[in-house]
């Protein structure tokens, strides 16, 4: 964990250097990521994690509730997944428990009316491997470029925006797309920024970047994009 | 694991056809699974006395279930028609040593109408076949017309009268029907963000009935229609939920890190087949949507990516998209698991009420368009085309 903490550090300050000069002076303070791990519904069988982040359900007839009858599934950026799922799985897939659980995200419209700026965080689109949403190491200063740009202005939201190519069906894009962008907001949070501030939502292979049916169109469009909300 | 499908007519070994007559004659049982994997050759039939515009819906509807038309001569069937205005049909079978006239029929319009050149291919299809005909039918579906905003269409099953039932002017996804109503449940991102609408055809009348932060999509309609299947990432990862048709009872059923897509319904109700990536790459899986459990859908013969599955309404199959090399192709497999069959390139299908034709969507040059497969005679043919991309077709049943 030290070493982590200091690796971030050390990647803070390079880019501090590096984007000092396009951006506002930050703020003097910086909060120190926190042990903001998101639990998905249920209790926390451990007791070692936060509350659930804040967010309620948008959603028609009533949500949230009581989660699952206990465990749940942690959320690690790092990949070291934590499942306190047990009993209903079978077979090779990991699918935690029964129960309906409760929203994790900031509700939907809770950023509506907000200007969107497609251009400030252009450049730290974070790009995927093919059917994967983990974050490979080279496209990490990317979001923590992002997490500091955010952090250094609380006024600031964003919305990622999650994308695909089309060497898959297009629901299952449409999920994959919603994965990715949740796992950078799941680095975001664990960097620091509050998770009220971030919003998701997958384009699967609806909208690529470019066109074309070769290796480098479908790299360039398996992708996470960050677009600056401005209230 | 023995399948058995009536076919009436038409059982194909090694080529040759044979025919068992029809009016309890005597019926013969045909291997769907055997027909699935040799293949099952289509009947020869004969149309006269047709205008141009009939003939071509008349030929459409039944080389899509299961004929073949062909010249005068060479038919075991002739469907004979009058050659005026007014549609007449006398269907002839060939098939004994001497011809019997199997109806007799006039069509109710001055002036022959495609709806009944659709009513008559189905009346050939179940005097002779004893199946459902589904010329009748509408689809659902994504097009992106020319300036390449998608909405949602509704269509005849030939492609004919197509009709956004949209404009959105946002995106949309995934349309799935009520079962046996006019009424389509889709995604649509009006409203800032993928959220699921409910679309009563006759009045119009849109209801939003999954609005929750982050995706909500995929929606399945239970066969009772009072459940919904979907796929939301509100508690932090796409996973599959069910709940009432109106949005209530909401209930979550997976809870895994990866993805979860594309729910289908057991025609029971007690199943629910879907896509998850939890396992490694995307595989089907099987959830009792009352106590949770989940198992893996055992599927041999095909592998990498599997996605799209469709549940056959006798209960009996599942279709769905499987990813070999570079390629899409639509399968078949029990729906108890086992042996899958290719049929086609292709993506996304969508059964039939008659749970023999398949719709699906297949790339050429990039571009999406629709057509339709006979699972028994392993034929495809294309739906009429609009200009622009037709995507994510579901089949009114």
């Amino acid at each position: 964990m030290n070493q982590h903490v200091l690796f971030r550090i050390s990647v803070l300050l390079i880019l501090l250097i590096l984007v000092a000069g396009c951006r506002k002076t930050p703020k003097g303070t910086t909060k120190i990521p926190g042990n903001e791990g998101v639990i998905v519904g249920g209790a926390d069988p451990a007791g070692l994690l936060d509350t659930p982040l804040p967010g309620a359900s948008g959603g028609p007839g009533g949500a949230g509730g009581a989660g699952g009858p206990g465990g749940g599934l942690i959320l690690d950026p790092d990949g070291a997944l934590g499942s306190g799922g047990m009993g209903n799985l079978t077979d090779g897939g990991n699918f935690g428990q029964f129960g309906e659980g409760e929203s994790v995200l900031p509700p939907r419209g809770a950023m509506a009316g907000m200007t969107p700026d497609r251009e400030t965080l252009a450049r730290y689109t974070v790009h995927f491997g093919f059917d994967r949403s983990g974050i490979v190491s080279q496209e990490m200063a990317k979001v923590e470029a992002v997490a500091d740009y955010l952090m250094a202005d609380d006024g600031l939201y964003v919305k990622i925006e999650g994308h695909c190519d089309e060497r898959g069906t297009d629901e299952y894009n449409r999920a994959l797309g919603e994965r990715r962008a949740l796992s950078l907001r799941e680095l975001l949070v664990q960097m620091g920024v509050s998770s009220d501030r971030i919003t998701t939502e997958s384009w699967g292979e609806d909208r690529p970047a470019v066109e074309g049916m070769n290796s480098n169109a479908y790299a360039m469009n398996r992708r996470g994009e960050f677009i600056l909300l401005r209230p | 694991m023995t399948v058995k499908h009536i076919l009436v007519v038409c059982l194909s070994l090694g080529g040759s056809v044979f025919f068992s007559g029809i009016d309890g004659l005597g019926q013969s049982e045909i291997d769907l699974e055997r027909t699935l994997l040799t293949g099952s050759d289509p009947v020869p039939i004969e149309l006269k006395g047709y205008s141009p515009t009939i003939r071509k819906v008349l030929t459409f509807d039944l080389e899509v279930m299961g004929w073949e038309v062909v010249p005068s001569g060479q038919g075991k069937f002739a469907l004979v028609g009058g050659g005026g205005a007014q549609l007449n049909a006398r269907l002839i079978d060939r098939l004994g040593s001497k011809e019997r006239v199997l109806f007799n029929w006039t069509g109710p319009s001055p002036t022959a109408t495609r709806r009944e050149a659709h009513f008559l291919a189905n009346t050939v299809v179940e005097k002779v076949f004893g199946q459902q005909g589904i010329a009748l039918t509408r689809i659902a579906y994504k097009h992106a017309d020319s300036n390449g905003i998608p909405e949602i269409y509704i269509a005849d099953f030939d492609g004919f009268q197509a009709t956004p039932i949209t404009r959105d002017r946002s995106n949309v996804a995934a349309p799935a029907w009520m079962p046996k109503e006019l009424k389509v449940f889709y995604t649509s991102y009006k409203m800032g963000g993928p959220d699921i609408f409910s679309h009563d055809l006759r009045s119009g009348k849109r209801d939003v009935v999954s609005q929750y932060s982050g995706l909500n999509t995929s929606v399945a309609l239970s066969p009772d229609g009072r459940r919904m299947a979907m796929i939301l990432s509100k508690g932090g990862s796409p996973d599959l939920y069910v709940a009432d048709a109106d949005g209530k009872n909401l209930k979550r059923l997976t809870r895994s890190r990866e993805e979860e897509a594309c729910p289908t319904w057991a025609p029971d109700g007690k199943s629910i087949c879907f896509t998850s990536a939890s396992g490694g790459g995307a595989r089907l899986y099987l959830v009792d949507p009352v106590s949770g459990d989940i198992r893996r859908l055992r599927i041999s013969g095909v592998s990498g990516v599997q996605s799209e599955a469709d549940w056959s309404p006798d209960g009996k199959w599942i279709a769905f998209t499987a990813m070999l090399g570079s390629q899409f192709r639509i399968c078949v497999v029990p729906a108890t698991g086992g042996q899958a069959v290719v049929l086609s390139q292709g993506e996304d299908p969508s059964w039939a009420p008659n749970s023999r034709n398949l719709v699906f969507m297949r790339k050429r040059n990039g571009l999406k368009s629709l057509s339709i497969l006979d699972v028994l005679t392993c034929r495809t043919k294309d739906i009429t085309r609009i200009s622009g991309r037709s995507s994510q077709p579901a089949w009114s049943r």
